[in-house]
């Protein structure tokens, strides 16, 4: 948000994004005293730079595990994981990384966690600050900047979370069921949100959800996992037009059609597992 | 309520509509906290008066022998009879001065003990069976070592504190550092902490409620033991004072000796929870929700 000025924000500025490989990969799990389960088979994708990408399937189908691949905090068992050419490793510094928990740390107030992983950069403090705050005024928590997480509601801790991952402005953002925890109309304002954020930063985005109305709205792409072991059977364009008003999407014919049409894949997999 | 002046004395059976229900909790609680704040310390009056009533008035009546229980209006009396004189500035300072010693060693240690240890799993298992056997053995058992050891002096009450407290503290730092959530050490692999970061940053602050709750309660048991060496031998200290106190039949001196042990031991404990709501303000803020 530093960088880039604020007039243009449409598509014409060349996307941000660090351009994601997965090749081959495979994973197994060992268990102490237990065969050693494949929990996903040979799988291969590209998020090519800025793109939005959505992982939807039933639970236990791998999305987590691949996602967890490309955050490098899981190593394949085979096959190889890649940002911008280079291997996967956690704690990159370009790399934003959210959970459905927010994982806010309490003595901190929502600025002191904002601020956390600047500080851990050794970004100079004054600039940390300013940045945390600006971010947090822009997703509406401008006034409770220096509240303790216990004082704010669920949809408050998970928007200071997301400002969390996004201040530092990541070039690559992984989320896991980002929104799951909340209830439906946080959901659909924190989507929206997030959104806006992105579609003016342009960073490249895996995002797994079990909820394909929230796939949809968000994502250029939605890859469908089928269970046991994890695999991607279906991929999926989105092409409905940016910026996107998640509200007004739910009333949109074309986003139906995608609904439908997805929907008929997933139902039987969800069956399946 | 506004619908309810509508409808006086009838009790309402039906449902109400949703509207008129009262807002959730916050009426209540509202009611609740104006309600505690006079009845409670009525009650802590009442109850002190109903207590000490009851044994002054037995033992004026000689319901109770004043010579084995004492008498709450002789107690008080005597404390401030013997108050500002040796009972304070020699028997008080030196029980203090052993057990605060002692305690600060205790605490010191106990904290860097633990947290150096908590860095090495491999270490805690070895040193573990150890630390157990250690804690298992009734401290006060070595009261007669220690004053073989140190004499009758202050060094020997420095060595009993230090002996219970330094296990309280130490335990209760261990606790709090190895109670970091899973998910926070999660959160720093992500953002790519060095160890000492993470350390810093995500497992210690999360350790500083344990590390409060073992210095209370490494005081308490410091002076636990001090006091206990104390009755056993020693040139002063309040313990010293309670035995002789006991053997000469001077019950009312018995119990004010009790009093300072007890407003001393209070004031010390009132003070490290000023500096724990200090310092631990956002867990304040958990609390009164």
């Amino acid at each position: 948000m530093s960088t880039t000025s604020m007039t243009d924000t449409t598509r014409v500025e060349p996307p941000r994004g660090a351009r994601i490989e997965v090749s081959d990969v495979y994973q197994y799990f060992a268990s102490p005293g237990k065969e050693p389960v494949l929990a996903v088979d040979t799988t291969s994708l590209v998020v090519e730079p800025g793109e939005f990408v959505c992982f939807v399937g039933p639970s236990g189908c791998g999305k987590t595990t691949v996602l967890n691949q490309i955050a490098g905090l899981v190593k394949p068992t085979g096959g190889t994981v890649t940002l911008d050419g280079k291997t996967a490793k956690e704690g990159r510094p370009d790399v934003g990384y959210l959970l459905a928990r927010d994982g806010l740390l309490p003595w901190r107030t929502a600025l002191g966690n904002v601020m956390l992983p600047m500080e851990l950069r050794g970004t100079p403090r004054a600039e940390a600050e300013h940045r945390a705050t600006e971010l947090l005024e822009t997703v509406g928590l401008g006034k409770f900047l220096h509240s303790y997480p216990s004082q704010l509601s669920h949809g408050m801790r998970q928007r200071t979370a997301l400002s969390r991952t996004l201040v530092v402005e990541p070039t690559t953002i992984l989320m896991d069921e980002p929104f799951s925890a909340l209830d439906a109309e946080t959901r659909l304002r924190l989507q929206g949100v997030f959104l806006r954020l992105w579609e003016h930063h342009r960073s490249s985005v895996c995002f797994v959800t079990h909820d394909l109305a929230e796939a949809i709205v968000m994502a250029d792409r939605i890859l469908v996992f089928g269970a046991r072991p994890g695999k991607i059977i279906a991929d999926y364009r989105i092409d409905l037009e940016r910026p996107r008003n998640v509200l007004e999407l739910q009333a949109n014919d074309q986003y139906h059609h995608y609904f439908q049409e997805i929907w008929s894949v997933l139902r039987k997999e969800l069956a399946a597992a | 309520m506004s619908t309810s002046t509508a409808i006086p004395s009838e009790p309402v059976s039906t449902p109400r509509p949703a509207p008129s229900a009262p807002p959730p909790g916050e009426l209540k609680t509202k009611r609740k906290h104006a309600h505690f704040r006079w009845s409670v310390p009525l009650g802590w009056v009442v109850f002190g008066l109903v207590l000490f009533g009851t044994w002054e008035l037995c033992a004026a009546t000689g319901v109770i022998n004043p010579v084995y229980f004492g008498q709450p209006s002789m107690i008080i009396q005597s404390l401030f009879q013997n108050l500002f004189g040796e009972l304070l500035y020699v028997h008080t300072v030196a029980t203090f001065t052993g057990v605060i010693i002692g305690w600060i060693l205790a605490s010191v240690l106990g904290i860097i003990t633990a947290l150096a240890l908590s860095a090495s799993p491999y270490m805690l298992k070895v040193i573990e069976p150890y630390f157990t056997m250690a804690n298992s053995l009734p401290r006060v058992a070595l009261a007669p070592l220690f004053l073989l050891w140190f004499g009758l002096g202050v060094e020997a009450k420095i060595a009993l504190a230090f002996s219970l407290a330094f296990f309280v503290v130490f335990s209760n730092t261990l606790a709090g550092v190895q109670s970091a959530e899973s998910e926070r050490k999660l959160l720093a692999r992500v953002l790519g902490a060095s160890k000492i970061q993470t350390f810093r940053k995500f497992v210690l602050p999360g350790a500083v409620p344990g590390i409060f709750t073992g210095l209370e309660l490494g005081f308490i048991f410091g002076m636990l033991a001090a006091v206990a060496g104390e009755m056993l031998a020693g040139r002063a200290g309040l313990g010293v004072q309670l035995q002789f106190y006991a053997n000469s039949f001077q019950m009312n001196e018995y119990f004010a000796t009790l009093i300072i042990l007890v407003a001393g031991t209070m004031l010390f404990s009132w003070l490290l929870r000023a500096i724990r709501r200090r310092l631990l303000r956002w867990q304040e803020a958990t609390e009164t929700e």
